[in-house]
């Protein structure tokens, strides 16, 4: 019975120290966004006074309204194309009836490309937007995030069509149905939380990234907010923490919302990997 | 004959809907990465520099200069370093955290400790860099105003030679072993408890039950997350990028940061590319192992 209660209260112990570990970093970021920056120069476990001026400030003065649109058009308008190109190649490598001798050759291709490094791709592609005169525009980042989107899309997805037994479309088809009906009316619908838990996984990689962002984007009229975030962050001293705070729990607000209120999507995407070998 | 007719109509209709479907994914991986890859290589025997005018043909120059070249060398052993020991205690800590939360027996709590305990991986990694620079500011960081207070030693943690490359591996650790462990404990999920209850009536105890149930039923879990761990921290940028520029010294430049200053920066897109080249195979190396498996 002792050893139970001092196995329990191990637990309980290491559980709680897993939970600072791992939440402490976003609870001060957190802290030091909502305290006056005179605050911030004696550190205080807790808001000693509340205030929203860094908030305000970052809007007013550090114009964080135009990154938070670039990010969240780049966001939207790729996820968009990488999830309708993404479900649509995956269906047609999913189905033996679409027999095709470059099949395992395609999907090959498609996980190499999830091996390869960015560094594979960014010069070549650098030059190209560099000559069409795209450079300006936020064309780059878009196809940036359809590059990283869409071969992951068409991985994940693979395994959802796979699932679903052939015999369903063959007997609509019977009935009459075209191919295009079956494809959207029977076989997108049955796949929809697979869509719903891949789009989470790709909405986040496009609002993440930073490695394309940083070669593609020169303008600062074009920065996205992980630009705008490393952007606010200088010389040590000089960086205004409150500022910085307050774009970085900005900069959360996505992963915050699916994981209120979507939850077991993200993770059934995220742990798919696992349960698929 | 009519019969025959629809026959090859349905056909052409699937074979023109299978075209449609296919053809506009495709065409975008094609100029997304197979244009890219190969004028990589072509550009890499070439002193291609943006801003110059004449483009001439130079065989292995790059490669020479970049194999003689004391920087890019130390790149790769940074990288290698940073990837091994990253790997390994991601890893190491995942299944860790896997095994902690499998253990308790309340539903409720272990589905709410999973979602906690993944948060630092869902956070964008700027984001993540940031908030540890803050943190460990040698001036204001609450870690040097702790440890100043417990009289232990501070360090300027980002400057110091012998600290800067085990922080940023710190990190990286900090926001990637909660994958590991959702993987992990997803795989652990699978193991049929029946072999746990065999086992306990034997006689075996937990560490015993650990070593030869949980990690043989997810063994194949656990190199899929060594593997994936070993792509995306071999090209490890952002938060070299932002909380070292890859100082001091050189000593945290992993090849990505490398090939992004002397390559891609200044825009000696020749030499940059014969880096890239180099990169890539060292990468398609460290995974051939999987991609064999994949293709079966």
């Amino acid at each position: 019975m002792r050893g139970h209660v001092i196995k329990n209260s191990l637990k309980l112990l290491f559980g709680a120290l897993l939970l600072i570990i791992s939440l402490f970093p976003v609870y001060w970021l957190f802290v030091m966004a909502v305290q006056p920056s005179e605050n911030l120069k004696t550190p205080c476990l807790y808001p000693a006074a509340f205030t929203a001026d860094n908030f305000i400030s970052l809007f007013a003065e550090s114009g964080f309204l135009q990154p938070l649109k670039n990010s969240v058009i780049i966001t939207l308008i790729s996820l968009l194309f990488s999830l309708t190109f993404g479900l649509a190649a995956a269906y047609i490598l999913a189905r033996r009836r679409f027999s095709n001798r470059w099949k395992s050759g395609l999907s090959f291709y498609i996980l190499i490309i999830r091996i390869l490094p960015p560094v594979a791709f960014t010069i070549p592609l650098y030059t190209m937007f560099n000559r069409t005169g795209t450079l300006k525009t936020l064309f780059p980042m878009i196809m940036a995030c359809i590059l990283i989107n869409l071969p992951m899309i068409i991985w994940f997805i693979l395994g959802f069509f796979r699932q679903l037994p052939e015999e369903v479309e063959e007997s609509a088809m019977i009935d009459g149905a075209t191919e295009w009906q079956l494809y959207c009316r029977i076989v997108l619908p049955l796949v929809l939380p697979g869509i719903a838990a891949v789009a989470m996984l790709s909405f986040m990689s496009a609002w993440n990234e930073y490695t394309y962002s940083i070669i593609f984007v020169q303008s600062p009229q074009k920065y996205t907010i992980p630009l705008a975030l490393a952007a606010l962050n200088s010389e040590d001293n000089l960086t205004n923490f409150g500022l910085v705070s307050a774009a970085g729990l900005i900069s959360m607000l996505p992963a915050a919302l699916f994981v209120i209120f979507a939850q077991n999507y993200l993770i059934a995407g995220l742990s798919s990997g696992a349960v698929k070998d | 004959m009519k019969a025959e007719g629809r026959i090859t109509t349905a056909s052409g209709n699937r074979r023109r809907f299978a075209t449609a479907m296919a053809a506009p994914p495709f065409v975008i991986l094609a100029v997304m990465t197979a244009y890219p890859l190969i004028f990589t290589v072509l550009y890499s025997f070439t002193n291609f520099q943006l801003l110059r005018k004449t483009v001439k043909f130079v065989g292995l120059k790059n490669y020479i200069k970049l194999f003689t070249n004391e920087y890019f060398l130390q790149s790769i052993g940074v990288t290698v370093k940073f990837t091994v020991f990253a790997v390994l205690f991601e890893v190491a800590v995942g299944f860790i955290m896997a095994l902690f939360v499998e253990s308790i027996h309340r539903e409720r709590t272990a589905k709410i400790l999973r979602v906690l305990l993944l948060v630092p991986y869902l956070l964008p990694s700027v984001t993540v860099a940031l908030s540890w620079r803050m943190m460990l500011s040698p001036n204001y960081g609450i870690i040097n105003r702790t440890l100043e207070a417990l009289r232990l030693p501070v360090y300027n943690w980002f400057s110091d030679l012998h600290t800067a490359l085990p922080m940023l591996i710190l990190i990286d650790i900090w926001q990637n072993a909660p994958f590991v462990f959702l993987l992990l404990y997803a795989a652990m999920q699978s193991v049929p408890q029946s072999q746990y209850e065999a086992a306990r009536m034997d006689g075996a105890s937990y560490v015993q039950q650990v070593r030869f149930i949980t990690v043989p039923g997810i063994a194949p879990v656990l190199a899929l997350c060594a593997l994936l761990r070993t792509i995306d921290s071999f090209r490890i940028f952002d938060k070299v990028n932002l909380l070292t520029g890859g100082g001091p010294a050189n000593s945290t430049t992993t090849i990505t940061q490398y090939l992004y200053a002397y390559g891609i920066k200044n825009l000696k897109f020749g030499f940059g590319s014969a880096g890239a080249i180099i990169m890539t195979l060292i990468v398609l190396v460290l995974s051939c192992l999987y991609i064999k498996k994949a293709v079966k």
